[in-house]
């Protein structure tokens, strides 16, 4: 969903704004997937990202650690609530987009505003407008794909799902829901870094590091992993890395000629068993 | 006494490319440091230099630019990871200031926070310094924060910079964290007011 957003409001579109994002998909999201969109506003050149505080949000925080306890609960709720957008707040701008036209959408390039759906081509020089070329041309050379390409069926050779913004337990648990009985694609090296020492923790509980594990994922410790490839997770030469993280610049996974490609969690566990992009919807056999 | 600036004067070097992202300005493999020191040597290292460390064509390379302390970019310089090390690299490299189109957010109030001024210039102003430079690398460049002005040749543009950040950097009051920590008992004062572990705890 950010990546759709991203991809038609440009990575520059924020920049002098913040973003709040509402209406009823965004009320209908858990608290970690409205983080998602918020923590990527960033990539779409926002200061901040937004969500008015609800029931979900006090559903999420209540009994957390440091979180206030009893009467100071309840006046930290009220604060909250005044906090609400107003209905007939007046924002710069608002833009709509209709969330069942957003088809799983993935990174072509080397910022996150290079995007398309997954059934997509990557664009014609042509198409973009003229201030998007320069960028397209040099993404195109660096990715080494050709305009006008379908994305699905591109090879990878790394598979990971990783990263504070997609890496949470409610990502894990989803991908382990669909996962069970697959395994990943011979060739393809595929990491699994859990957003946190909580996230771990949970997660080895509720058996979900074993499905990675009997998936051929290596379970790892938690931590940024290869999203900025500070420790030895790396990509090497031109490796080309399907990720749940959420920049795609170039050298960013460490291989000053690394390759990323930006997806969903879910998105990034199919192209790792089969051993390239791929639609989740068809290889998990989703809403078909 | 942290330094006011006013005007900034220097030649100045020409990196083009729109939004140039912060693991390009610092490769996120050169972080591993504890303090800020000789991380100008890494600026934009993957575009200046292969893998086996030989310089490329770029700007920085180029012999011309030599000594150049204002960095002349596009626009929506400075995306993707909030790192203060992408900036810190640019000053200790030597620049004094950048000039733009337009910059990131969070990379302009990182830049800003450690006095190094973004400015920024229609495109049209923009366009010309760039070709004025790229002819004459020896062109002096004057940056007037305090009438708001860029100067070059015969020209003279109009500049614009979120006018918080500007009072700040002429006022020399462009350190906040700094400021806050010299506030001494009105924090200890907040502090109690919080909910969450407090300071003295």
């Amino acid at each position: 969903m950010i990546l759709h957003i991203i991809r038609h409001l440009g990575v520059k579109g924020g920049l002098g704004y913040a973003y709040e994002y509402g209406g009823s998909t965004v009320e209908a999201m858990d608290m970690e997937s409205r983080m998602t969109l918020c923590n990527m506003s960033i990539e779409g050149g926002a200061r901040i990202g937004y969500v008015n505080p609800d029931e979900t949000t006090f559903a999420y925080l209540e009994g957390r650690p440091y979180a206030p306890k009893g009467a100071e609960w309840e006046a930290a709720k009220k604060r909250w609530l005044a906090w609400r957008s107003d209905p007939d707040a007046h924002y710069d701008d608002v833009v709509t987009f209709r969330a069942e036209e957003i088809a799983p959408t993935v990174t072509w390039g080397i910022t996150p505003g290079q995007a398309i759906p997954i059934d997509g081509r990557i664009p014609l020089l042509e198409e973009l407008p003229p201030e998007e070329r320069p960028v397209a041309e040099e993404a195109l050379a660096y990715m080494g794909f050709r305009p006008g390409q379908p994305i699905k069926g591109v090879p990878i050779q790394v598979a990971f799902i990783g990263s504070c913004t997609n890496a949470r337990l409610s990502d894990l648990r989803e991908v382990a829901r669909y996962l069970r009985g697959h395994r990943v694609k011979r060739g393809v090296r595929a990491l699994v870094v859990p957003g946190s020492e909580w996230v771990a923790r949970k997660a080895e509980e509720e058996g979900i590091a074993e499905v990675f594990r009997e998936a051929g994922f290596e379970w790892r410790m938690p931590g940024c992993s290869m999203c900025l490839a500070m420790n030895p997770d790396r990509l090497e030469g031109d490796e080309l890395c399907a990720s749940s993280s959420n920049r795609n610049y170039k050298g960013r996974m460490g291989s000053p000629r690394g390759r990323t490609v930006l997806m969903s969690p879910l998105m990034v566990a199919a192209a790792a068993v089969t051993g390239e992009i791929a639609d989740a919807r068809e290889v998990f056999g989703i809403g078909r | 006494m942290l330094e006011k600036f006013t005007v900034i004067r220097g030649r100045a070097v020409p990196l083009r490319g729109e939004d140039i992202d912060t693991d390009r300005i610092l490769p996120a493999r050169f972080m591993k440091v504890l303090t800020f020191e000789g991380l100008g040597q890494y600026l934009f290292y993957d575009e200046r230099f292969d893998e086996k460390g030989n310089p490329k064509p770029h700007p920085l390379n180029d012999p011309r630019y030599r000594g150049a302390t204002i960095l002349l970019v596009e626009s929506g310089f400075g995306s993707g990871s909030s790192r203060e090390h992408a900036p810190q690299a640019i000053k200790r490299a030597g620049f004094k200031a950048i000039i733009g189109e337009s910059f990131a957010e969070i990379f302009f109030g990182n830049a800003t926070a450690i006095g190094l001024p973004c400015v920024s210039l229609a495109p049209e102003d923009l366009g010309v310094l760039f070709r004025s430079v790229e002819e004459n690398p020896e062109l002096e460049v004057e940056i007037d924060l305090v009438n708001k002005e860029v100067r070059f040749g015969d020209r003279t543009a109009p500049l614009s910079i979120r006018e918080e950040a500007r009072e700040a950097l002429v006022e020399g009051l462009w350190d906040p964290i700094g400021e806050l920590l010299e506030a001494g008992a009105l924090l200890d004062e907040f502090d109690r007011k919080l909910p969450y572990p407090r300071r003295a705890e």
